[in-house]
């Protein structure tokens, strides 16, 4: 049982990592809100049920679960080359620079789109949220190996694609 | 990392801060019932927990209590059924119904012979070992004795039921169970299957040994030998007000054969 001022604390504490976290996976900004709200919502419909051990991994389950559903649903792969559109140079000063810069952000996106979901979402929460491998770890409950394994598969496609001719 | 349209404080404002001071609110209101329940109406629950339990004893009482009316040997008698129908029941036989569940389930419980008449109550059914009728709003006579089962409707319309046929019946005809198969006949006059309520015996061309069982049971009699009757057949009409050797004398007369009366 978890009540309003414990809920109000997990909210506090996870909702923005949720929200990273199934945008990781999906690469929609409105979709991830709402999705990381519908995870805070199942979890005070079920707060009666809940118990506050383990209940950040169970966030992370919740939200994976809903992932899997709106793949189902929606039937398309997350494209991040959409993600990288967000995220503007602001540090760019020549039209060159600028071009460069884009070159690199759509090899970049594409290594992304060629991770697997696993690898992808180990590999932006510890490079884009900063997370370390032992809260990875906790939070989806996967041992610090796989995370490891899977970062060093994501280092890999990565380096293949950005130093690609 | 994505430009979000909200901060979470936001989320949580605009989302979940009403929804969960709602939900505290609704949760006072259930320790509120939970109060009242088990709390100040304590004294209600008493009462409630009476009359369930006065219920369930009338239920019982009633399931438990059955009327039973019985006709001795050698006569008949009159039943008065709840719902101001007549059933008339001939010599040793038994009915019984249910007064109390009446008004749920008209239904009464045949060992014998009985004639049933007047205004039945819809739905009523007479059951038996053998097979049940059900009363579409008529008079008939059932005779179930020597594990024979034979209806007679006499006015109106009924439907006999087996364990496994239906047959429905209109006046002067005649239903009856042989071999387990459920048969149907018209009959020329449905008033002699019921002349015993008159005190009369009627036979119409039946085997001498049915119609010796018959006073057999109807007297409470043992009667023996029957071996060699079987091929006998009788008719004839007497009143029932004799005593059991008159009515055998009266049946033997044709076939010379004489009875003797032993203690």
């Amino acid at each position: 049982m978890i009540d309003r001022n414990d809920f109000k604390a997990l909210f506090e504490a996870y909702y923005e990592s949720i929200r990273l976290y199934i945008y990781f996976k999906i690469a929609e900004k409105e979709a991830a809100d709402d999705m990381a709200q519908d995870v805070f919502m199942t979890v005070w419909e079920k707060r009666t049920l809940m118990e506050q051990k383990n209940i950040k991994a169970l966030l992370y389950k919740i939200a994976a679960d809903l992932v899997v559903d709106y793949y189902r649903r929606c039937e398309v792969k997350a494209d991040f080359s959409r993600w990288i559109s967000y995220a503007g140079n602001e540090t760019a000063t020549s039209a060159n620079e600028q071009a460069e810069y884009n070159e690199a952000m759509q090899r970049y996106a594409n290594a992304l789109n060629l991770m697997t979901d696993g690898q992808r979402e180990v590999f932006m929460m510890n490079r884009e949220e900063q997370l370390t491998y032992s809260e990875i770890s906790e939070r989806l409950q996967i041992s610090v190996k796989t995370v490891e394994k899977r970062i060093s598969g994501a280092l890999k496609l990565l380096k293949d694609n950005m130093l690609e001719p | 990392m994505p430009q979000w349209d909200k901060t979470a404080g936001q989320v949580w404002d605009e989302r979940f801060e009403a929804l969960t001071r709602n939900n505290d609110l609704e949760k006072d209101i259930d320790a509120d019932a939970h109060a009242k329940i088990f709390g100040l109406h304590r004294a209600t629950r008493y009462v409630l927990s009476i009359a369930a339990a006065v219920l369930l004893l009338f239920t019982a009482v009633s399931l438990l209590y059955t009327k039973e009316e019985t006709a001795g040997k050698g006569r008949t008698t009159s039943v008065n059924l709840p719902d101001g129908s007549l059933a008339q029941l001939s010599a040793n036989s038994r009915l019984s119904y249910h007064p109390l569940l009446w008004f749920l389930s008209h239904k009464a419980d045949l060992n014998g012979e009985a004639y049933f008449s007047g205004t039945h109550a819809k739905g009523f059914t007479v059951n038996t070992a053998q097979g049940n009728i059900s009363v579409l709003g008529t008079s008939f006579n059932v005779s179930t004795f020597d594990n024979r089962f034979v209806v007679t409707c006499v006015t109106g319309k009924i439907a006999v039921k087996s364990k496994s046929e239906s047959i429905e019946l209109t006046s002067n005809m005649e239903s009856t169970i042989l071999d387990g198969r459920l048969t149907a006949r018209h009959i020329a006059n449905a008033e002699s299957a019921i002349e015993w309520t008159k005190g009369i015996f009627t036979f119409d061309d039946k085997p001498l040994s049915e119609v010796v069982r018959y006073v057999e049971r109807y007297y409470g009699i043992k009667v023996k030998p029957q071996e060699g009757i079987d091929t006998l057949r009788y008719s004839g009409r007497f009143t029932s007000e004799k005593s059991a050797i008159e009515a055998l004398t009266i049946i033997g007369q044709p076939f010379g054969i004489t009875f003797k009366m032993v203690q």
